[in-house]
């Protein structure tokens, strides 16, 4: 019998099948297991698949994910012959990146990026995307956060992410929609822009520097003036009021205008220009429109500025007091003052209307913070008022942390101010390191506020004060969660204690989340609205913080 | 069927199982996803960046969610290649706010790491890249590092802590010098650290800037964040050298470019003493004597203020003949600028050699004349917001700074008018991607209109020389034309080994610490990067 019979060549063929077939299966059971397959499974299989980066990229996928050793570093190179090259190891925490977008799928200029916990309002990080428009946030811890970018021209996008132990790196991607840009313009009858007539303005009176009128969109027609403010301008209303100060003239502008709103949804509204909190004139405008001019000429833009006269006297010896330096500005802006007559007189004029900060000084003595309410044209004279010496005021805060970033105290005069225009407001202290800070204040009565990181209150008169540093024990506080949805209705929200002191007052216009903090205890929440009515809310805050929802 | 048939049937079906577990977990990889390759990324990062994102990015981020842990996400047109890693010391301890810089010939990518030390670069490709890292405390560190083609790629970098040593300023008996009579020079003294004694003083410059010399840097007191500068003043510290090794070294205290005093430091060493006697600091200064005439009438231009720039200030007002002597100017390269209500501005450097007077003779200056120009990108559309620099031809009569200091940008036309003289300049435009151009504009010539200038991508010119040879050299790029295009002072320093040029002929000379020009040598650079070895 012949045994070497040749066998078919079917029984061959398959029979190399059979060994190639093994082959494949110990590569890819090798490769997807995380092993290097067997060097001549691997030359077996290389002359029918190209070498593939994939592979490495499948080898680091099965590798658990450790934190990086440092003395792997410095010396060692990344692009090793292909079979050495080092696996991808992630660093500890999660990487995001972000990719930034216009309407048009174009890098905005000048976008910028803010990272947030959801629900927090600290931002994590900011970052400006590069020339790709690509942001890079690396070493997140878990949990969930809200990205969002803002950009000159564009409304707000946001994306919101979660971190998970070991998520891979993510990408996410940010497109920001055009806003509406309504070009605003304000002339005199005759066609001259107030922005060209400044120049000519400030060269008649310095103050004439600060004489800004704003333009205010509201979806209702303002019935009255807007709510008062210490600002410069108002910023009530919807969108973004960008005024020719604030920027150089961004290429979407309307020809013949240089300051702008910057509206999110084109839909009708008013807008109003006002000077400060008064309105001089308001327009109904349309969703198609990109431009909106008020008229208004130079006397009736002067005839809304005001007066104020003041004599200035020693308060102890009741002696008018010549040469004392008197300021007057709102909360933003600076001066050097003016000083008084031979008389202790002064006479300031072309005042803007509404609140400003009134302060006057001489020789180590002053008056203590003062806001005046100046109305539209009014010529007001308030009399004499009053300045002391001034004293230092140490203050130990017990309790103080020492990481704590946002502290503040502040001094209130509880005697009342010389004249129904005028109400104190508070100073701020500055502070001397550790838990001392200092007050420089004129003798009197005043309310000590501690708020921010562990807050107290305290009432001291500063002539009863010995050598020793008063001491404020501060007490864990509690958050008012207010959660603004104003729309760009301008209301008025004020929180006092239960010792009837203002805790806080804000103009709300925005529609956005935000923390304020108190001593947990009974408060009363006042809320003005557009209609000038005042709703109050009688409302216990718990040591655990209290949601408000406003309006 | 034969057990051969069966077995091979199996083998297939077990294959199948194999082949669709493996096609699930790579096929978010790149190349056969149409994705560009990392090349040819790099090739056009200009499509790259105008380029709408494509419909499928959110799909693949979905899919990338779903993987692995430890998985890493394909090639992203956009975010190409990334770099992620840690910055750590050398006991493994996370350094935050680390700037990482990955730099190539083309570009440079940057992060900043985290607190725990975490960074992530993107936009990188494949090839040889110049890593730098930095952070407060810490030696600065520069590395080559290649990366090859995959989406996602480690570098984890160690940086060492810097040695400070505080530094003091005494008299001769010792005593602690108070910073009153220090006042004036204290902006222009600063310490280098080398390996051995320098053997002359440095090359003037304006800005003297030296730490591409220099193994450590130096940090001014006043330049100190301020709860520090409080610190170290009330401690009598005048600064601060921050040695990226350790001793020995020499340190050197210089005097703009004069060396004043030199010791060693020697290892352990903790604090460093210079005598100083601000009288022979005074007595290096130099003095500037000048007249100003009008250029057509002759007429002396009396009580126009000129003033140094920089620093501490020198000035002095012309008087009724146009004379003006500005005195106890630093020594070095300074610049004198005037405004003058009707004719141009003054603005030229000058050398002043230390303790010496320097009489610029009789400076004519004409009414002043608009130089208008514009600016246009490569494709002949208008460059809006490019920045335009300019400086007078008829200054150059040696290697002066090209930048005066001065600067305007083109209007959305591309437009630009600078309040010139009757002059010829030569006009630089950048763009904010880089692009740049130059030209002459002949404002001499009365029919002169305006100067175009068409910004053109440039390309990377990597200057090899030796670092000790060279010092003190300056080398000055010219066009073919004669025109000044760019000015390097060869000191070693990283961002001093490269300059970015248009395409064009162009002629390398390089000048000695005397001025004297030392070598002339032409090349062309022609879109792509090259090297330059300089003698």
């Amino acid at each position: 019998m012949n045994t070497s019979t040749p066998r078919p060549k079917g029984v061959i063929a398959l029979r190399g099948l059979a060994v190639l077939q093994a082959l494949a299966i110990a590569w890819m059971a090798a490769a997807l297991l995380g092993q290097d397959p067997p060097k001549s499974t691997v030359d077996a299989l290389r002359s029918a698949r190209a070498e593939d980066d994939r592979s490495d990229d499948l080898l680091a996928k099965a590798k658990p994910m450790v934190e990086p050793a440092p003395e792997r570093a410095t010396t060692t190179k990344v692009s090793e012959p292909h079979s050495e090259r080092t696996p991808f190891v992630p660093p500890a925490g999660s990487i995001v990146l972000a990719i930034v977008r216009d309407d048009s799928g174009r890098v905005p200029r000048h976008a910028r990026l803010s990272l947030r916990l959801e629900n927090t309002t600290e931002i994590l990080e900011r970052q400006d995307p590069d020339a790709r428009g690509v942001a890079r946030f690396a070493g997140l811890a878990p949990g969930s956060y809200e990205l969002f970018a803002n950009c000159d021209g564009h409304r707000e996008a946001r994306v919101s992410f979660t971190c998970a132990e070991g998520t891979p790196p993510q990408r996410l991607e940010l497109r920001l929609v055009a806003s509406w840009i309504l070009g605003v313009r304000f002339e005199t009858s005759d066609g001259r822009a107030h922005h060209e007539l400044r120049k000519e303005w400030v060269k008649r009176d310095r103050r004439f520097f600060d004489l800004h009128v704003s333009a205010i969109a509201t979806r209702w027609e303002p019935e009255r003036d807007f709510p008062l403010s210490s600002l410069r301008d108002n910023f009530y209303g919807l969108g973004l009021w960008r005024n020719f100060s604030t920027m150089a003239r961004p290429e979407f502008l309307p020809e013949g205008c240089i300051e702008y709103l910057e509206l999110e949804e084109r839909e009708p509204l008013w807008v109003s220009a006002a000077l400060r909190h008064r309105v001089l004139a308001k327009q109904r405008v349309e969703p198609t429109q990109s431009v909106v001019v008020f008229k208004i000429d130079e006397a009736e833009l002067f005839a809304q500025l005001a007066t104020l006269r003041v004599r200035i006297v020693d308060a102890l010896r009741a002696q008018p007091v010549p040469g004392a330096r008197v300021e007057l500005s709102d909360q933003q802006s600076g001066g050097s003052g003016e000083v008084t007559d031979a008389e202790g007189r002064i006479e300031l004029r072309h005042l803007r209307p509404g609140w400003l900060v009134l302060s006057a000084t001489k020789d180590g003595a002053s008056t203590s913070d003062l806001r005046v309410q100046l109305e539209p044209g009014e010529i007001l004279d308030l009399g004499d008022l009053p300045i002391r010496a001034t004293q230092s005021v140490s203050v130990r805060c017990e309790g103080l942390p020492s990481d704590a970033k946002d502290f503040y105290l502040w001094a209130i005069a509880l005697d009342p101010p010389p004249h129904a225009a005028l109400k104190s407001i508070s100073h701020r202290a500055i502070s001397t390191g550790g838990d001392g800070f200092r007050f420089q204040l004129p003798e009197g009565r005043y309310a000590l506020r501690a708020t921010g990181a562990g807050g107290a209150s305290l009432e001291i008169d500063t002539r009863a004060l010995g050598a020793e540093p008063v001491v404020l024990r501060l007490a864990p506080e509690a958050a008012f969660r207010i959660d603004s949805r104003a729309k760009g209705e301008a209301i008025e929200m004020a929180i006092s204690d239960a010792s009837g002191r203002r805790v806080a007052r804000y103009v709300l216009s925005f529609d956005r989340p935000f923390e304020i903090w108190s001593l947990p205890g009974p408060h009363k929440i006042e809320l003005t609205g557009r209609d000038g009515v005042t709703v109050v809310r009688e409302v216990a805050l718990p040591p655990e913080g209290l949601n408000v929802q406003v309006p | 069927m034969t057990r051969l048939q069966i077995f091979v049937a199996l083998e297939s079906v077990v294959l199948l199982v194999l082949g669709v577990m493996w096609w699930s977990r790579v096929d978010v990889a790149p190349s056969e996803s149409g994705s560009p390759s990392p090349a040819s990324l790099a090739h056009s990062p200009a499509a790259e960046t105008s380029a709408p994102l494509r419909s499928d990015d959110a799909a693949q981020v979905d899919r990338r969610e779903l993987e692995p842990v430890t998985s890493a996400p394909a090639l992203d047109p956009v975010l190409s290649i990334c770099v992620a890693g840690t910055v750590r010391n050398e006991r493994g301890e996370a350094i935050a706010g680390a700037w990482v810089g990955f730099e190539n010939d083309e570009r440079t990518e940057s992060g900043r790491s985290t607190t725990s030390g975490a960074y992530v670069v993107s936009g990188l490709t494949r090839g040889a890249w110049d890593v730098s890292a930095s952070a407060e405390g810490y030696a600065p560190i520069e590395e080559r590092r290649e990366l090859d083609d995959r989406a996602w790629q480690s570098v984890d970098l160690v940086l060492r802590p810097w040695i400070a040593l505080p530094v003091r300023f005494v008299d001769r008996e010792g005593r602690a010098l108070a910073p009153e009579s220090l006042v004036g020079h204290m902006d222009e003294l600063q310490l280098l650290a080398t390996e051995q004694p320098l053997a002359a003083d440095l090359r003037p410059a304006e800005d003297q800037r030296i730490s591409g010399l220099s193994l450590g840097s130096w940090l001014r007191t006043s330049n100190a964040a301020r709860k520090k500068s409080k610190e170290l003043a009330a401690a009598g510290i005048a600064g601060e050298l921050r040695l990226y090794r350790e001793p020995p070294v020499v340190a050197t205290l210089l005097y703009r470019h004069l060396r004043i005093a030199e010791q060693r430091v020697e290892p352990g060493q903790h604090e460093l003493a210079f005598a100083l006697d601000p009288a022979d600091l005074a007595a290096k200064q130099g003095r500037v004597r000048l007249r100003l005439l009008d250029v057509a009438t002759s007429v002396p231009l009396a009580g126009v203020t000129i003033r140094t720039s920089g620093g501490p200030r020198s000035s002095a007002t012309t008087d009724e003949t146009g004379h003006a002597l500005l005195q106890d100017v630093h020594p070095g390269i300074v610049l004198l600028d005037a405004f003058l209500p009707e004719h141009e501005m003054l603005r030229m450097h000058v050398r002043v050699s230390a303790g010496d007077e320097i009489d610029l003779g009789e400076l004519r200056l004409s009414r002043q004349v608009q130089l208008k120009g514009r600016v246009l990108h490569a494709d002949g559309s208008p460059a809006r917001g490019a920045s335009i620099t300019w400086t007078a031809v008829e200054a150059r009569s040696w290697p002066a700074p090209l930048d005066t200091r001065i600067t305007t940008s083109s209007d959305r036309d591309g437009r630009f008018t600078i309040l010139a003289g009757r002059r010829r300049y030569v006009v630089f435009a950048r763009s904010a991607e880089g692009a740049r151009a130059f030209g002459l504009a002949d404002n001499a010539d009365p029919s002169f209109q305006e100067i175009v200038l068409r910004l053109a991508i440039t390309s990377r010119v990597r200057l090899s020389y030796d670092d000790r040879a060279s010092r003190g050299s300056l080398l000055v790029v010219e066009s073919a034309e004669g025109l000044p295009a760019a000015e390097v002072t060869l000191d070693g320093a990283r961002w001093n080994r490269r300059v970015d040029l248009p395409s064009g002929r162009y002629v390398a000379k390089v000048f000695d610490m005397a001025d004297v020009l030392v070598s002339s040598r032409p090349f062309e650079v022609a879109g792509s990067s090259l090297e330059l070895t300089l003698p």
